[in-house]
């Protein structure tokens, strides 16, 4: 039989794939996860504008959305632990499967903090302060391209892109920290509506934090592709 | 024996081994250290060498006419192929257990007993006292007390498997050699000789050859992945089966080729 990969090894003619249904349970089990983050990625993404554009219809739309990620989260886990009983995986197999029972929890909280966002959208009714929407789509814009690159590293088991996400979190954080000054000074000038002010930090707050979620899933793709979470090998 | 003294420290330390069947090479440069009181489980495909290269520990290679070993098999600092070293002694210190129990036609007692009449005791207290200690730490005691003079052929598949093993303690051996001890045996006669395997490594050191990677996963403190007759990667089991550091040990045990 023609060798169909060339790290298989050399000189046997009775290599065949022997385990074709854990191949394919690690495959669409691995898809699931790719396509659950997204749709959070959609999520956060359409509160984003509802808030941009105070829009309450996109807001409560919005919110509808997080029973579709709520399921997604319990249809993963539910295959995850199939392939568990069914197929007993070891190595990066086993890790691919624990890392993703872990990774489930964190796109689910950012499932919800879409939902906040949108919550809190439902309570501004005029049009974000100018100074705020600034600041708040740059941090948008930032946690957009770091949670692209957090789903991008999962499908790919890109190790390094996953390291650049952890490095990004930094970038998140100060952008956050610059929003709070700005709001902090607005509200002392009182250039800001008091309730404006705490409901836009709510939502800078959101979004900050769901840069830590992507940061989280991010160390445990780390941790499927190399069986270290964070400093500590798990095994 | 001091098990702290012997902690870690190899029983057999192999160097650069080549197996030929007549002219095909079974077994391809290999070495590695095999540890007191440590579980070593050998695993890969049909035909990688594991069942040959558990033999060479042994000798039981010696018995094919066209088995030519060369390298170093030391056991205990001992080459075991010098010419001068005593075989039989060998075979005393490094007991075997086979895929196939294979119990003697004659009583459970005899079966225990017969290695050690073999070498001359013949005193029915001190016989007595190894039956029933061989007996109780193969676990087989409280099943078969009350019938010891009953044959051992009366015995199911997995107590006899337990009784070859008492056979193999009865010779107060170092090592015990196990080639898939458990493929002949259902799920609980499975259980109770892995269970066993784990208790007997306080006083024994164990090879088991398996193709069960659960089972190697579950007993063993080292695990040998071999590959045509090579050894590809020895490690701690834990590493091997969670993060082992060759592509083809990854491949073979998440099931990506056999």
């Amino acid at each position: 039989m023609k060798k169909q990969n060339n790290t298989l090894p050399e000189g046997s003619d009775r290599i065949m794939q022997v385990r074709k249904t854990l191949v394919l349970s690690m495959q669409a089990l691995k898809k699931e996860v790719v396509d659950m983050a997204e749709l959070t990625l959609v999520n956060i993404k359409q509160a984003f504008h509802a808030f941009q554009h105070a829009s309450q219809e996109e807001a409560k739309a919005t919110l509808k959305l997080d029973d579709a990620v709520d399921a997604a989260e319990e249809s993963i886990a539910k295959h995850a632990l199939q392939v568990i009983w069914r197929e007993q995986p070891v190595a990066s197999d086993l890790r691919l499967v624990t890392g993703i029972l872990k990774m489930i929890t964190d796109i689910e909280r950012i499932g919800d903090h879409a939902c906040d966002v949108a919550y809190m959208t439902t309570n501004i009714k005029t049009k974000p302060n100018e100074h705020v929407l600034l600041l708040a789509t740059k941090l948008m814009n930032n946690l957009e391209s770091m949670y692209n690159m957090t789903i991008q590293a999962l499908e790919l088991n890109n190790e390094a892109l996953a390291q650049k996400v952890i490095e990004e979190d930094e970038n998140i954080n100060l952008v956050y920290k610059e929003a709070l000054a700005k709001i902090t000074d607005m509200l002392k000038k009182d250039q800001i509506e008091p309730e404006e002010a705490v409901y836009s930090l709510m939502i800078l707050k959101y979004l900050e934090k769901i840069g830590d979620h992507a940061t989280n899933i991010a160390e445990w793709i780390i941790f499927t592709l190399t069986g270290i979470h964070k400093k500590t090998e798990l095994y | 024996m001091n098990q702290e003294h012997n902690m870690k420290k190899p029983v057999f330390t192999l160097k650069n081994i080549d197996l030929f069947y007549g002219d095909f090479q079974a077994i391809k440069n290999i070495s590695m250290n095999i540890n007191y009181n440590e579980v070593t489980a050998f695993i890969g495909p049909s035909g990688c060498g594991k069942s040959t290269f558990i033999r060479i520990l042994n000798r039981m290679n010696d018995l094919i006419q066209t088995c030519k070993v060369s390298g170093e098999v030391l056991y205990e600092d001992k080459n075991v192929y010098d010419k001068n070293f005593d075989v039989i002694e060998l075979r005393s210190k490094v007991g075997m257990v086979f895929q196939k129990p294979n119990p003697f036609p004659m009583s459970i007692y005899d079966n225990i007993a017969y290695g050690p009449r073999c070498q001359g005791i013949k005193d029915k207290v001190v016989l007595d006292g190894i039956v029933e200690t061989a007996l109780k730490k193969a676990a087989l005691w409280d099943e078969v007390s009350d019938r010891l003079k009953k044959s051992a052929m009366s015995l199911s598949g997995g107590q006899q498997q337990r009784l070859c093993i008492a056979r193999t303690i009865a010779m107060e051996p170092e090592v015990i050699l196990m080639d898939e001890p458990t493929s002949a045996l259902d799920p609980i006669a499975t259980q109770k000789i892995e269970d066993l395997i784990i208790e007997l490594k306080q006083d024994f050191t164990i090879v088991i050859v398996t193709h069960n990677m659960q089972q190697a996963a579950r007993i063993s403190d080292k695990t040998a992945f071999f590959l045509l007759g090579e050894l590809i990667e020895m490690d701690d089991t834990n590493k091997i089966f969670n993060h082992p550091k060759h592509e083809k040990t990854e491949q073979y045990i998440t099931g990506r080729f056999g």
